[in-house]
């Protein structure tokens, strides 16, 4: 048999919905019922068969092969990451998203993180968190974001114990020498 | 955070005088000790003076609390001995303040506030119509000597800043709805500016990281501040188009985020001096950012208008 790929006209790193809508495209004007009673009918039907299973024997190959394949992919992945090249690395992860996978967000995340897009980075940790729960990596790298977005910051000689930047200010700065003292420091800081 | 319990009441009385400061990045002067404060504000008025002399006098108007901050830190960087004597100037006629003399680390921090001056003046044209586009234009006019002294010193600082500008300007007529999009330009810059300070490679990365957050910092605190103002007004704010429930919160997680990672970054770097000064900016200053906004402030204060101590 023939290369799948070229059968269905794509390359084999085209994406599962590239695929797709190859299959699609292709069996549509293959359809047995658009040459109905042509000459073109036996054809047809032989090669709508072909494509049939051309499609069927991709996605076989990429459902059993997708977990050591993917493994590879993430390993690579990894690799580039930790030598810190994070536009490759986000160039790979945009061509193949994975979105269900916690491994993708997770990396996705440190990338993001690497280029201090930090909001992005937190909604991809808490995703990766969330579809892997019981993944320590994803966790701790989850957890350190989470408790600096609570206000904690590493190395703070003061200790505070405070909750960061409390949305309910009036009650956190309640503590009132703060307050006067602030009120001081702008009064006389010219 | 628990300050000694001290056992007096004591009533606030507002103080008429105020001057206005710009930017974000301040001290927390109740956690700081007298000499502290001297040094701080030795650097704030050498600055000031530094930008008169240097460039015009109009540009003393738009010192900043940022510009401060990056010469304290060159400052911090430099093994020089600095000398602080008192002066006066012409804000403060009467008393004598405590001022750092000319020396080599105010020249680089006088020169990027005067670049990024200038180019704050070039976006306020570009985004105000009729009278007030001739007013900022006005107000170019008398930088636009200056700045040009300060872009043949630090031509590559000048060019970074306006190619920013630009990015930042098509974001917002675009109204990016990602917030760590919005913020890119200005942390950009600041992490170019922050990375002049040293000249050593493994400071500059993490000067870099430093400046890149501290960037974030301000443009996302700037935001914060202006999310009532610019909701009504219908401009552009990053946190207003964001479809977040909450933005007033999802603004404060961002800040919270951003302090997280210039702590992380601080941790690498090793300034030689001024050390106590700088936690103070960083771990305490930056927190309470908002006690800088008079009317917060002044809410705040009416709630509380008998304070126990």
């Amino acid at each position: 048999m023939n290369d799948p790929y070229s059968i269905l006209g794509v390359s084999p790193s085209a994406t599962d919905d590239e695929i797709k809508t190859a299959y699609r495209k292709l069996s549509q004007q293959y359809h047995p019922d658009k040459h109905m009673d042509s000459v073109m009918e036996e054809i047809a039907t032989q090669k709508m068969a072909e494509i049939n299973a051309a499609y069927d024997q991709i996605m076989n190959m990429r459902r059993s092969g997708e977990a050591a394949q993917g493994e590879n992919f993430y390993i690579n992945l990894r690799t580039m990451i930790e030598k810190g090249q994070y536009t490759e690395a986000d160039n790979v992860l945009e061509r193949n998203r994975q979105e269900m996978s916690g491994e993708w967000n997770f990396l996705k995340g440190t990338v993001c993180l690497s280029r201090g897009w930090l909001n992005d980075a937190y909604s991809y940790y808490e995703k990766a968190v969330r579809l892997e729960p019981s993944n320590r990596e994803y966790q701790a790298a989850f957890a350190r974001m989470r408790s600096s977005r609570n206000g904690n910051m590493s190395g703070n000689p003061y200790n505070s114990g405070g909750s960061g930047m409390n949305m309910n200010s009036a009650n956190c700065l309640c503590n009132t020498c703060q307050l006067l003292i602030c009120a001081d420091c702008l009064c006389d800081c010219c | 955070m628990t300050i000694g319990f001290i056992p007096v009441k004591i009533r606030y009385n507002k103080k008429k005088e105020e001057i206005n400061v710009f930017g974000y990045i301040r001290p927390f002067k109740p956690f700081m000790r007298f000499c502290e404060y001297d040094v701080y504000s030795a650097f704030y008025c050498g600055l000031c003076k530094k930008m008169g002399k240097g460039y015009g006098q109009f540009f003393r108007l738009m010192l900043s609390y940022d510009f401060a901050f990056l010469s304290m830190l060159s400052g911090a960087y430099s093994e020089n001995e600095l000398t602080i004597t008192k002066q006066r100037c012409i804000i403060h006629p009467f008393k004598k303040r405590p001022c750092l003399c000319d020396c080599a680390e105010l020249e680089y921090a006088s020169g990027a506030a005067v670049i990024s001056v200038y180019h704050k003046i070039c976006d306020s044209i570009a985004d105000s119509r009729g009278l007030m586009s001739v007013f900022f234009k006005i107000i170019r006019s008398f930088a636009k000597k200056g700045y040009k002294k300060a872009s043949l010193q630090y031509p590559s600082l000048a060019e970074v800043v306006e190619k920013r500008m630009n990015e930042q300007f098509i974001l917002e007529k675009e109204r990016c709805s990602s917030v760590d999009a919005a913020c890119e330009p200005t942390a950009q810059i600041m992490s170019y500016m922050a990375e002049g300070v040293s000249d050593d490679e493994e400071q500059k990365k993490a000067l870099a990281g430093f400046g890149y957050h501290l960037g974030r910092f301000v443009y996302i605190a700037d935001a914060f501040e202006d999310m009532k103002k610019d909701e009504k007004k219908g401009s552009y704010n990053p946190f207003c188009s964001n479809s977040v429930d909450d933005p007033q919160r999802y603004a404060a997680e961002s800040i919270n985020l951003t302090l997280g990672m210039i702590a992380d970054y601080y941790g690498k770097m090793e300034v030689k001096k001024f050390k106590e000064i700088i936690d103070n900016v960083i771990f305490l200053g930056l927190k309470n950012f908002r006690l800088g906004n008079k009317k917060f402030l002044k809410k705040i204060l009416a709630e509380n208008k008998e304070i126990k101590v």
